[in-house]
């Protein structure tokens, strides 16, 4: 149990990350971490074949299973995954389990004379719609956004952020800046 | 290629393995090489590739690929250290390049379902992000297009989603 943590940003670009087990992790690291560790018996991996074999007879993206789509999905920038949402339900289904929410000027497609507003309403209705799953990179970066300021949402988009799985925390906030980060748990 | 792959032999004593593809053409591997398939390295655990490893959902031609980048990625794992290993590297990069962008769409596709049921990480993150790639730059209409994927939104749940993710489409 890690206790209510004052994380002093001195300076911009004050970093804090952690990491969970493997064997914890494994929960949502999808296809890979699942299977990786089952063992598949000859006859058991016949019988998978069949109903794969009818999957490939088709071999179009829509009938990849979700899981491999998902996959692809992981390895856009947010602004792809984000246009990718809207091709299809899958495609969407896999939009709200993104692992990676990279949040900064670029990758949000911040306008040149935009509020701060308009970039944390972005990130609130990203959040907000994310399932929560799967979810093991976030990072949220202030750099080259002088005057806006996100504190004092951050409690609530860490709550939805922080769950089970999260790999990897990166905050780069502004000089002087006090957060408090929320009671979290760490096995 | 078949033939090359059997000539891929005993380095260091390695045992062979024989994988026998759907339309039954034979691959001859070192376990070395065949081991970065976790699904055969969990049989091999097992003692279970005696008579061979039939991969009823497997073609020749893709698993005649599979085992060629297994082929040329079977040092990897050993090769950690080694500063022999950048110029390796180098040529890995070229084939592993090579090997994705010359393909079409539905054998990338079932280069795909191959690495994923073989367990293959290295190869499944590599083809998936070759199509990650091919979306990339691509608008949403653009995107079905290039992979005959259906629209299966209602109009209305359509816009409700560029609604809400219209700061992906801003220039």
């Amino acid at each position: 149990m890690l206790a209510p943590d004052r994380l002093m940003s001195q300076r911009r670009g004050r970093r804090r990350r952690r990491h969970r087990r493997p064997q914890i992790r494994a929960r949502s690291a999808g296809f890979i971490a699942s299977t990786g560790k089952r063992k598949i018996s000859p006859c058991e991996h016949d019988g998978d074949g069949h109903s794969q074999a009818g999957k490939m007879m088709r071999n179009s993206i829509p009938y990849l299973p979700e899981d491999i789509l998902s996959r692809i999905h992981s390895f856009m920038s947010m602004r792809e995954a984000a246009r990718a949402a809207c091709v299809s339900r899958a495609f969407l289904r896999s939009w709200r389990c993104h692992p990676n929410l990279i949040f900064n000027k670029d990758t949000i497609g911040l306008k040149r004379n935009a509020f701060g507003e308009n970039f944390h309403g972005k990130i609130g209705c990203i959040l907000r719609n994310h399932s929560g799953i799967s979810l093991k990179t976030f990072k949220l970066d202030y750099s080259g956004m002088c005057g806006f300021d996100g504190t004092s949402y951050l409690d609530s988009w860490l709550q939805i952020a922080l769950k089970p799985g999260i790999e990897e925390l990166t905050l780069f906030l502004f000089d002087k800046q006090t957060i408090q980060l929320p009671m979290l748990t760490f096995v | 290629m078949a033939a090359a792959a059997a000539e891929a032999t005993i380095d260091g004593g390695g045992k062979m393995i024989i994988l026998i593809s759907a339309d039954g053409k034979r691959f001859e591997v070192t376990e070395a090489v065949a081991s970065q398939s976790q699904l055969i390295s969990n049989m091999i655990e097992d003692d279970c590739t005696e008579n061979g490893v039939r991969l009823p959902n497997v073609d020749g031609d893709i698993l005649t690929m599979v085992v060629d980048y297994c082929n040329m990625h079977a040092g990897d794992a050993a090769a950690d250290g080694d500063t022999t290993k950048a110029s390796s590297t180098e040529e890995l990069k070229k084939f592993d390049a090579e090997l994705v962008q010359a393909l079409e769409n539905p054998v990338l596709f079932k280069l795909i379902l191959a690495a994923n049921f073989l367990n293959i990480k290295s190869l499944l993150d590599m083809t998936c992000q070759r199509v990650a790639d091919m979306m990339s730059g691509k608008t949403p209409e653009q995107m079905r297009e290039t992979f005959s994927i259906e629209n299966d939104f209602t109009p209305e749940e359509e816009a409700a989603i560029r609604q809400e993710n219209a700061w992906a489409f801003d220039d």
